[in-house]
Formats: C-alpha cells, sequence, structure tokens
C-alpha cells in the first residue's frame, strides 16, 4: 500500500470533524472516497494533504511517517492534487502555470540566478500531458480566460504535471456537463491503465462505480464501510447514510 | 545644474527603495509598508559609523546587513498570519522604529538628528556622488530584475495568486517570503547608506509616513509586478512632486498637499485602473 492512514482525529472547536478514522490506498488503484455532505471527506483530504494538521492519529506515505510533514513537503514526497472549485495562478499563463508545477527546487535563490533558463524546456511535456488528458488550448492563454469545465482539465493536467506518485482528486466531475463527464470517466480509466495511484472525493456514484477500485465509504468522520464499488453500493449501511432510514 | 544634480540623485536613491519594495508587494503579493523604516535603520547604520571613522564603504555593508536582519525579523510573522494582517505588523514596525529613533538619544542623537556625515572619498563632489548613486540603482535593477525573472521569482508569483496552491505544487511558501523580504531589505539597506551620504544629515521625520504614501503610491500607480511600471511610477509622481514646490503657497502647506495629491492618485488608481500604468497584477486580488 502507497498512503496508510492510522486513526485520524480532526476537531474544529467543539466539532469532530474527523474521528479515529484509518484506511488505506494501494498502488496503482483507484479509491474514492463518498459519504454524504459533513461526513468528513474534505477535512480528511485536506489531512492527508498536509494542509490541516491532524489532532491524533498518524499518516504513511510510501512506508514513511508524514504527520508532520507540511503540504510543500507532503508535495515533493509525491502527492499532488486538484481542488473542487479549481484554484488558479490567475496572473500567469497556462505555461507559466504548467511550468511551476512541474519545476521543483525553484526556491534556491542563489541557483536559480546563476542557472540558465528558459520557459519552453517545459513545453513538449506540457504538450504530452495535454494531449493524453485531452486538453486544447494555447499555451500563452491566460487561465482566467478558461470556461469553467477547461478549468477543471486545466486542474488535473497541472496535478499530474506535478511530479507525483499520488493523485488526490477533489470532486472531478462536479458541476461538469455530461459530456466531459464522460471524457473524464475515460481519462480517469487511461490514467490507471498508465499504473497512477489516485484517490479521490466525489458525490457522483456512477462516476465512482465506473472507475474506482475501491470504495471508502465515511459517515460522520470515520469509515463506515469500504470493499469494492459492487459490494460497498450494496451494503444497507450506506443507503441509509445517504437515503436516511426508513 | 546644481539642482538638477539634487534631482537625479534624489529620484535615483527613491528608484532604488521602490524597486527593492516592489519584490515583496509585486511579485510576493505581501504589501509590507515598513521599508521606509529599514531605509531608516540602514541611513542610521551607515550614519552612526561613518560619523566614528569608518568609511562610506563599511558603511554601506553594515546598512545592508543591518537592514537585511531586521527585515528578516519582520519577516518571520509573514510565515503563517494572513497578510493583511502583516500589513499591520509592518505599520507597527514604523511606530516602533520611529520610537526607538527618537529615544535613543545617546546613539541616534534623537531628534535632534545625525549631522556631520561625509560623503565617500572621491566622490564628495555632487557630479560625483550622483554617477555613484545612478550606478547602485543600475546594480540594483540588474539583480533584482534577474530574481523576478528567474524560475525563483515566478515561484513568489505563484506564492502571490493562491499560497495554497504554490504549497500543494511543493513551494515552500514561508521561505519564499522570508527571501523575498529580505532581499528587499537589504537593497532597501543599501539606499539607506545613500540617503545618509547625500543628505548628510537625518533624523527620524526623514524616515516617516509622508514617504511611507510616496513609496507605495509610485508601486501601485506604475504596476504590480512589473520593473518598468515601478520606474514609470516613480518618475510620474516626481514630475508632479517637483512643480509643487514652486507654487506660491506657505512651505508648510506645501508637504501636505503633497500627500494629498498622492493619497488622491493612489485612491484614483486603485479605483479606476488597479493594474496601475503596466502592472501584471493588482493589489488584494
Amino acid at each position: 500500500m502507497i498512503l496508510d492512514v492510522k486513526d485520524l482525529s480532526k476537531s474544529f472547536g467543539g466539532v469532530r470533524a474527523v474521528r479515529a478514522c484509518g484506511f488505506n490506498v494501494s498502488e496503482g488503484k483507484i479509491t474514492a472516497l463518498i459519504g454524504p455532505n459533513g461526513a468528513g471527506k474534505t477535512t480528511i483530504f485536506d489531512l492527508v494533504n498536509g494542509f490541516l494538521s491532524a489532532d491524533e492519529g498518524r499518516i504513511f506515505f510510501r512506508g514513511y511517517d508524514i504527520t508532520n510533514l507540511s503540504a510543500w513537503e507532503r508535495s515533493r514526497a509525491g502527492m499532488s492534487r486538484t481542488f473542487q472549485l479549481s484554484r488558479l495562478f490567475k496572473n500567469l499563463t497556462l505555461r507559466e502555470n504548467f511550468v511551476l508545477a512541474i519545476r521543483q527546487n525553484d526556491d534556491k535563490f542563489w541557483k536559480m540566478f546563476f542557472s540558465k533558463h528558459d520557459e519552453h524546456e517545459f513545453d513538449s511535456r506540457i504538450k504530452e500531458a495535454m494531449e493524453f488528458l485531452g486538453f486544447k488550448k494555447e499555451l500563452g492563454t491566460k487561465v482566467t480566460e478558461l470556461s469553467y469545465g477547461e478549468q477543471k482539465l486545466f486542474d488535473l493536467t497541472r496535478a499530474y504535471l506535478n511530479p507525483h506518485t499520488m493523485l488526490l482528486l477533489d470532486e472531478p466531475v462536479a458541476g461538469v456537463n455530461p459530456v466531459l463527464r464522460e471524457s473524464l470517466k475515460k481519462i480517469m480509466l487511461k490514467l490507471k491503465e498508465r499504473g497512477e495511484t489516485i484517490l479521490l472525493i466525489e458525490h457522483d456514484m456512477d462516476f465512482v462505480h465506473a472507475v474506482a477500485d475501491r470504495v471508502i465509504v465515511l459517515d460522520q468522520g470515520s469509515v463506515l464501510t469500504e470493499g469494492e464499488p459492487e459490494k460497498v453500493f450494496h451494503d444497507g449501511r450506506v443507503l441509509e447514510v445517504y437515503l436516511g432510514s426508513a | 545644474m546644481g539642482y538638477f544634480i539634487y534631482l537625479v540623485t534624489l529620484i535615483a536613491i527613491y528608484m532604488m527603495v521602490i524597486i527593492s519594495y516592489a519584490v515583496p508587494v509585486g511579485w510576493t503579493g505581501l504589501l509590507t509598508l515598513g521599508h521606509i523604516s529599514l531605509l531608516a535603520v540602514g541611513a542610521y547604520t551607515a550614519a552612526i559609523l561613518m560619523t566614528h571613522g569608518v568609511s562610506f564603504w563599511f558603511g554601506l555593508l553594515a546598512a545592508a546587513l543591518a537592514a537585511g536582519g531586521v527585515s528578516f525579523l519582520l519577516a518571520l510573522p509573514a510565515r503563517r498570519i494572513k497578510e493583511d494582517y502583516f500589513t499591520l505588523i509592518t505599520i507597527g514596525f514604523i511606530f516602533v522604529v520611529n520610537a526607538v529613533i527618537v529615544n535613543w538619544t545617546s546613539v541616534t542623537k534623537g531628534p535632534f538628528g545625525i549631522t556631520g556625515i561625509e560623503r565617500p572619498s572621491g566622490f564628495e563632489d555632487p557630479f560625483a556622488f550622483m554617477a555613484l548613486t545612478v550606478l547602485a540603482l543600475l546594480f540594483t535593477a540588474f539583480f533584482l530584475q534577474r530574481v523576478v525573472n528567474s524560475p525563483f521569482g515566478r515561484a513568489l508569483e505563484s506564492v502571490r495568486d493562491d499560497d495554497l496552491v504554490a504549497e500543494s505544487l511543493g513551494k515552500p511558501v514561508a521561505k519564499l517570503r522570508i527571501v523575498s523580504l529580505v532581499t528587499a531589505g537589504v537593497f532597501v539597506g543599501v539606499a539607506g547608506a545613500f540617503v545618509a551620504a547625500f543628505l548628510q544629515f537625518i533624523n527620524a521625520q526623514v524616515f516617516w509616513l509622508d514617504n511611507v504614501i510616496f513609496i507605495l503610491a509610485a508601486i501601485v500607480v506604475g504596476g504590480l509586478a512589473s520593473f518598468r511600471g515601478a520606474v514609470i511610477g516613480t518618475l510620474v509622481l516626481y514630475l508632479i512632486f517637483e512643480p509643487l514646490r514652486f507654487l506660491p503657497f506657505p512651505p508648510g502647506l506645501i508637504g501636505s498637499l503633497r500627500l494629498g495629491t498622492f493619497s488622491l492618485l493612489l485612491l484614483l488608481v486603485v479605483l479606476f485602473r488597479p493594474k496601475g500604468i503596466m502592472g501584471r497584477a493588482q493589489l488584494g486580488e
């Protein structure tokens, strides 16, 4: 397994958003975190990614304890994520956004000052990724000129270009039209074929059913059940947390 | 001719401050107002040393180190707090530095200021000193231009546009903020040594709030994240600034008139042209 989350807890004031939550993610598989609103999915994502620090519990990534690492250190350890609402470096172009994702160690002031660099040096890598993910746009375009659907693809492409061993995708099909949803489904399957490890949050059950190898159901901050989609979607407890008891 | 030399020297010194200040404000997105006080740290460090027999060049080096060191301390809170709160801290910093200058009389001579500061040997002549100042400005511009045009500069822009995404792409936001503030601080310190040698007299009044408005207005009018913008902003402001001195008003009124003009200009630009003359970003985006 690539990610092992053990007994994670997080409270905000008096509200326990995550309580003794544990699960793991296998390499080369797509794992989906599902659950009703307020189940703690985004909080767990932020805890795994390092945007939030856990009150209790440990997180192991590729065998290393990363609980005390910051978000940028976890990114350099191999985690790359997207956002539910795409977040952009809004004054920059597509190329500039993508180069920022690819280039690591650009915080080395002196190294950068004396070494030669070219904004176009990663163009072939960027074009390959855009082609693979079906994102067609001029690299000189300002990101603010992208439509909502294009922003979703852009966010995925940027996360894909960021050197990683696991992708964390936060609601990749939220709010997109049915055509893009279908193409994102195909993209997920292509990513799986390439051996990508993906942990995703999603509300769209058809999408989860089509792409996920394993589903983890959260309720009130802890794992209710987990397993293959077929098994999980026929579990009475899952229907109950989604639809309420009869 | 004397007035022209005076003006060019003054503009060159302030341009040094403004293009340094442009790095954290324009590229990193940290609205710091404390640069006038870093200028004071540089000027007082150089002036105190130079009036005790130390050469201008060592004074210059010490000014750069002192302002860089103080800006490091000032930058520490920027690691964790929101940008707006950091701006408030830098306002507090202006008052702290002013209080130190006014009250630490044994070192700073308090409200009377430090007099008798000499220009570097070989550059006593106003024209030679002007040439030296312009040279220092060109070096500052060359160095900082290289910094912001490098991948490091692009990483600073990512912090400005969205620090959370920057973190998620492996950018150490806290470190980038600190390095940008310290780099700017070092060059502002150098400018401080030039202020001391140029005026040959400094007191707390030279580094007070009216100059904060002037520096901020130059950056915002010229446009954030643009060196050319910062240069043009400085020149535009001086074109407004200087003719005011020839108006037939009492001298006491001229200062207030300048401050009012800059504040009005700042307000108009923020309201109607938030990216300034040639900016790449805008305040508070």
